[in-house]
């Protein structure tokens, strides 16, 4: 892999990590965040980490042996690995 | 709060970041990318998952706009974070910075769930994030650097962020009090998957 390619590729990721992180800042600098941000605020998380499982889960072969089975089995113990509250 | 009891506050965080830090490593360097690479994105990436996301799309060779944008749209719950971190943050000198920087998932739940006293607090947030942030330096490239001297089998390591992601999903779904946000998402999602499998058949 070329480095030009590569160290791009890291200033981009980190301008654009950055960014997610600095925009409430510079947005609501001076005010409280509306009930509807607390509502989003609470919920989005949840929906976009369960965008993420079904993109991780995107490339699987569904209909060629083992149909997928490691995957199905791989997240059906990672139930245990959380925090048991 | 003294360093010794700020340490303390972390070790969760340190049992999570360093074999996480070290599966991104591993992965890095069954890429064939120069363990550096590992050093420099921990450093200024600072994005767990993000970091992981980019190595796949490393993989298939993507384009660095590509990059751009699914590294924010995935980051983007941290805006979120930040919401509530204002107010928190508020009176902070100019050091802020490096606390809006390294506001990471495990960070942020760190900070909103420890009991850190008035006095100082600036100093101890600054310490945590830095020690998270070490943690995760740490882990990388000590995984980049075993993956080049270790002949290891890979093969299903890329799992490690499907299982990042289902059990985040799981604890911030055990987290809220709203269920109804994760089935409707879930159903959504699960949906548009049948109807992709299906429009590839054709």
């Amino acid at each position: 892999m070329e480095s030009s390619y590569l160290i791009g590729a890291i200033i981009v990721a980190t301008v654009a990590t950055y960014t997610t992180r600095i925009i409430p800042f510079l947005l609501f600098r001076n005010c409280e965040p509306s009930p509807l941000i607390r509502y989003i605020e609470l919920n989005m998380p949840v929906m976009i980490m369960v965008i993420l499982v079904f993109y991780a889960l995107k490339d699987v072969k569904w209909e060629v042996y083992p149909y997928g089975l490691a995957e199905i089995i791989g997240v059906g113990h990672c139930d245990s690995f959380t925090c048991k509250v | 709060m003294n360093f010794l009891s700020i340490v303390k506050l972390t070790i969760p965080v340190m049992m999570g970041y360093i074999p996480l830090g070290m599966a991104f490593g591993l992965l890095l360097s069954k890429l064939l990318i120069p363990w550096y690479y590992a050093l420099f994105m921990s450093m200024f990436i600072f994005a767990g998952s993000g970091q992981f996301l980019a190595l796949t799309l490393f993989a298939s060779q993507a384009t660095i706009l590509e990059i751009g944008i699914a590294t924010f749209l995935l980051n983007l719950r941290h805006t979120f974070y930040g919401l509530s971190m204002i107010s928190a943050f508020k009176d902070f000198s100019w050091k802020k910075h490096y606390l809006i920087f390294g506001l990471t998932d495990e960070t942020f739940a760190l900070l909103k769930t420890s009991d850190v006293p008035e006095a100082n607090r600036e100093r101890a947030y600054l310490l945590i994030t830095a020690l998270n942030q070490s943690y995760w330096i740490f882990g990388s490239v000590a995984g980049a650097l075993l993956g080049n001297i270790l002949p290891f089998n890979y093969e299903g390591i890329e799992f490690s962020l499907t299982a990042l992601f289902v059990v985040l999903s799981i604890e911030l779904y055990k987290k809220n009090r709203l269920h109804k946000p994760f089935f409707c998402s879930t159903y959504h999602w699960t949906f548009l998957a049948w109807c992709y499998f299906h429009l590839k058949k054709c």
